[in-house]
């Protein structure tokens, strides 16, 4: 059938891997070693536009991350901060148009997804990524059964015959904890409630034993104990496959006790990321600090007031000119309103989209008060990055570019230093 | 299901009991005797015309069958609803009476004209599903292509012409037009439906007549597939086929198709009912021997035993058709399938 293929398309499946090609088609992408040199997944400056009539949509802009086996990556954000988006981006799912690739690169086990075929990344969805989505109500085909649409992964990338798809499928939903399996895969979705729709298709996701598994808002439709088991399950999945998770919330606090590594995410761009540890003790992005006031805590001794972040998050058509956070920062200065922050990296792959990032006067004081940030007392390796910069997390393979200072007195960037100056 | 499926039935009777009331109210609201309709320009003898009076339960008997007479001398005429009973005893019967003006019953009249109104349907259905939903189809999946374009320029003037309209241009071009180009040597018959005197095998005669039938349908029908499919192919569940892997034609075929059948099943369906009551404006430009132009016909003529039998047969099966769509539409659709036994309690 010949809907499958773009027109014009240089289908070179060579294209991006050192490998030789008599493996590619033979053996699944994940079954192959990834590069020296490389991640498992690799987002790198990842620009992807909507071209709509109202105007050019940058729902992602400049999204930047590393990601290896076994590790768990968070990313938060406000509602239509374009997480979703990214997502769907690698996985080749945004139609284009109106979805246009403006820039940048997502490599897979040192292979550009970008760059790939409809034929090659047909392979790649739903057997080595796998991705849950966001509303369960209406991501399962009404018209066919549960059982069916859990085994369909199973009879495109494994051949499994319709039964065997059928009995692995009630397999895979009682291992999701779904009581009656057997029975329940002959339903139809509408049958199954909004939990169980959400467990049918994190079943239908791990089918194949992804090697990455996005889980977009997974438990956002959910009532807490379940989201609690959810988020158990796909961990436990974790432990025994081995696989990469890519946790999409609005919430911190979900990401909090599974995430090794959080981007946070505001209008399109990452303005912040880091390690767990990172976002939560040292968070050195007003927006990120702004989230971590506004969330509840789950256990705390005294009760502190929420505070919430005022406004609302730009459109994504005119973006604010400077720090697209400027308008909502309070500490926001007419370097912010007139010029985009740069990327500063620390050396253990913390960036923070802000002017003042590195400057630990500025961090100190403002930051939530349980961090230790707030008290400017981390110690601190710091690297400017020109804009455009490799990939962050690739920054410690690349010795040279890193200044080591001890202490709080980190060496501020230059443009920030300077830019303090002349704003205080 | 067949709960469903009884209780649709049983749906049905006061329908039915309401329709022929009104039709039965109808027809005795209309000024003009029928005996007179039936004598024609004659006058018919008193005894002929008393016999004729009687068999159509116009007035009053006595055991014997003997006509009763009021103070005046007059008949006794039958009140409305005695006569309603009457036609409705008959009609379960399997009786809906005699015609007027053809010295027929209305039984054998139908059993006639009936076969060859369900012949015309069934083409042009077949017509409207494959063509509509074909094209519906390619205007979909190449959609803004060339194919489109023609597809939607074609739909998008066939819902405008009136159906007798493109009836008449199929009849000067195809019966007239080429036939006198082409000297005789080819053209299509515009009237009537053949026999064994006919120049023709039977089936060519359908084909102008199911062309005209099924035009504005089949533009209909290519219409609702091409949206319905572009709408389905935006649902969320169509974007988790994409990310299990699925091709394209997969998607389509496989998760996009029967989920977009189910308006199109549906509008088919109904309008196979509308056809099968007769598709009076076709079947009077080519004189198609169907019920449509026999009720039409019965109608300029007060014939009333014909068009209160047609509308009655017409109602019935109108009802059948649409209950076996609600129930084809039940298996396109679990959703309803498992819905209808609660609907029950
Ligand atoms: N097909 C599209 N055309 C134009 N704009 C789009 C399209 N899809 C998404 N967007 C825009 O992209 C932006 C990012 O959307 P996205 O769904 O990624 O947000 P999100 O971070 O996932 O939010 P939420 O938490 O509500 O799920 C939004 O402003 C949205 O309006
Ligand atoms: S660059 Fe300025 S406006 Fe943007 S987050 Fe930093 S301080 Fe706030
Ligand atoms: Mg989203």
């Amino acid at each position: 059938m010949a809907f499958g293929k773009k027109k014009g398309e240089a289908k070179d499946p060579l294209a991006n891997t050192p490998l030789s090609g008599i493996l590619d088609g033979i053996t699944d992408l994940k079954e192959q070693p990834i590069p020296e040199g490389h991640h498992l997944l690799e987002v790198d400056d990842l620009h992807m536009f909507f071209h709509t009539k109202d105007g050019v949509v940058k729902a992602v802009n400049g999204v930047s991350y590393t990601l290896d086996r076994g590790e768990t990556l968070g990313v938060v954000g406000e509602s239509g901060s374009g997480k979703s988006v990214t997502a769907m981006t690698i996985m080749g799912l945004i139609d284009m148009p109106p979805g246009k690739i403006e820039g940048g690169d997502v490599l897979y086990r040192g292979k550009s997804l970008l760059k790939m075929s409809e034929r090659e990344m047909q392979t790649v969805r739903g057997n080595d990524i796998a991705m849950i989505f966001q509303d369960p109500m209406t991501a399962l085909n009404p018209v066919y059964r549960v059982g069916d649409q859990i085994g369909e992964p199973l009879r495109i990338h494994r051949g499994y015959s319709k039964k065997d798809a059928v009995d692995r499928a009630a397999e895979l939903l009682s291992m999701v904890g779904i009581p009656n399996a057997e029975q329940r895969v002959r339903e139809y979705p509408h049958e199954f409630s909004g939990g169980m729709r959400q467990r049918a298709m994190i079943a239908m996701a791990l089918a194949c034993d992804p090697d990455i598994l996005i889980a977009d808002e997974p438990t956002t439709a959910l009532d807490v104990t379940i989201q609690a088991q959810i988020i158990e399950l796909m961990q436990k999945m974790q432990e025994q496959n081995g696989n990469a998770i890519i946790m999409i919330t609005h919430d911190l606090g979900v990401v909090a006790d599974i995430a090794d590594k959080i981007m946070v995410m505001y209008a399109g761009n990452p303005v912040e990321f880091g390690t767990a540890d990172d976002i939560f003790y040292n968070p050195i992005h007003p927006y990120t600090w702004g989230l971590m006031r506004s969330i509840p805590e789950q256990v705390t001794d005294e009760k502190k007031p929420l505070t919430p972040i005022k406004g609302n998050p730009p459109s994504l058509v005119t973006l604010p000119k400077g720090c697209s956070f400027s308008p909502r920062c309070p500490y926001a200065t007419d370097l912010c309103r007139n010029e985009v922050p740069k990327t500063y990296t620390l050396p253990d792959g913390h960036y923070s989209k802000c002017h003042y990032a590195l400057d630990p006067d500025f961090v100190k004081g403002r930051a939530p008060e349980n961090s230790r940030s707030y008290s400017g007392g981390t110690p601190r390796v710091v690297i400017d990055e020109p804009a455009g910069a490799p990939v962050a997390g690739m920054a410690k393979s690349e010795p040279g570019t890193v200044t080591a200072v001890d202490g709080a007195l980190a060496q501020k960037a230059p443009e920030a230093a300077s830019a303090e100056e002349g704003e205080e | 299901m067949l709960t469903y499926i009884i209780k649709r039935l049983i749906q049905f009777i006061p329908v039915f009991i309401g329709v022929t009331i009104i039709l039965f109210a109808l027809q005795n609201i209309v000024p003009g005797d029928p005996i007179s309709i039936i004598g024609g320009d004659r006058a018919l003898p008193p005894a002929v015309e008393e016999q004729l009076r009687i068999s159509n339960h116009l007035i009053e008997v006595d055991e014997n069958g003997e006509p009763l007479h009021d103070e005046n001398g007059n008949y006794v005429e039958t009140p409305l609803w005695k006569r309603y009973l009457i036609y409705m005893n008959n009609l379960l019967h399997g009786d809906l009476g005699n015609s007027y003006t053809r010295g027929m019953t209305v039984n054998e009249i139908f059993a006639q004209k009936y076969p060859y109104t369900i012949g015309l349907a069934v083409t042009a259905i077949c017509i409207e599903a494959v063509v509509g939903i074909g094209a519906g189809l390619i205007s979909a999946i190449k959609r803004y292509s060339v194919w489109d374009v023609i597809v939607t320029l074609i739909t998008s003037i066939l819902v405008a012409i009136p159906a007798f309209w493109l009836g008449m241009l199929l009849q000067l071009f195809f019966g007239i037009f080429l036939r006198q180009v082409t000297n005789g040597a080819f053209y299509l018959p515009i009237s009537g439906a053949g026999g064994k005197m006919a120049e023709f095998p039977g089936w060519v005669y359908y084909i102008l007549p199911a062309i005209t039938l099924a035009a504005v349908s089949t533009a209909y029908t290519a219409r609702i597939m091409r949206s319905q499919l572009l709408e389905v192919m935006n649902q969320d569940y169509i974007r988790t086929a994409k990310a299990k892997g699925l091709s394209r034609g997969k998607i389509i075929f496989h998760h996009a198709l029967k989920n977009a059948l189910i308006p199109v099943v549906t509008y088919i369906g109904i309008d196979f009912g509308a056809m099968l009551s007769g598709a009076i404006l076709t079947e009077t430009v080519f004189n198609w021997p169907g019920v449509g132009y026999e009720i039409y016909r019965a109608i300029t003529q007060r014939d009333w035993p014909i068009v209160m039998g047609g509308v009655t047969l017409i109602v019935i099966v109108v009802m059948v058709i649409n209950l076996v769509v609600d129930v084809s539409y039940a298996f396109l659709d679990p959703r309803i399938r498992f819905g209808a036994p609660k609907d029950q309690s």
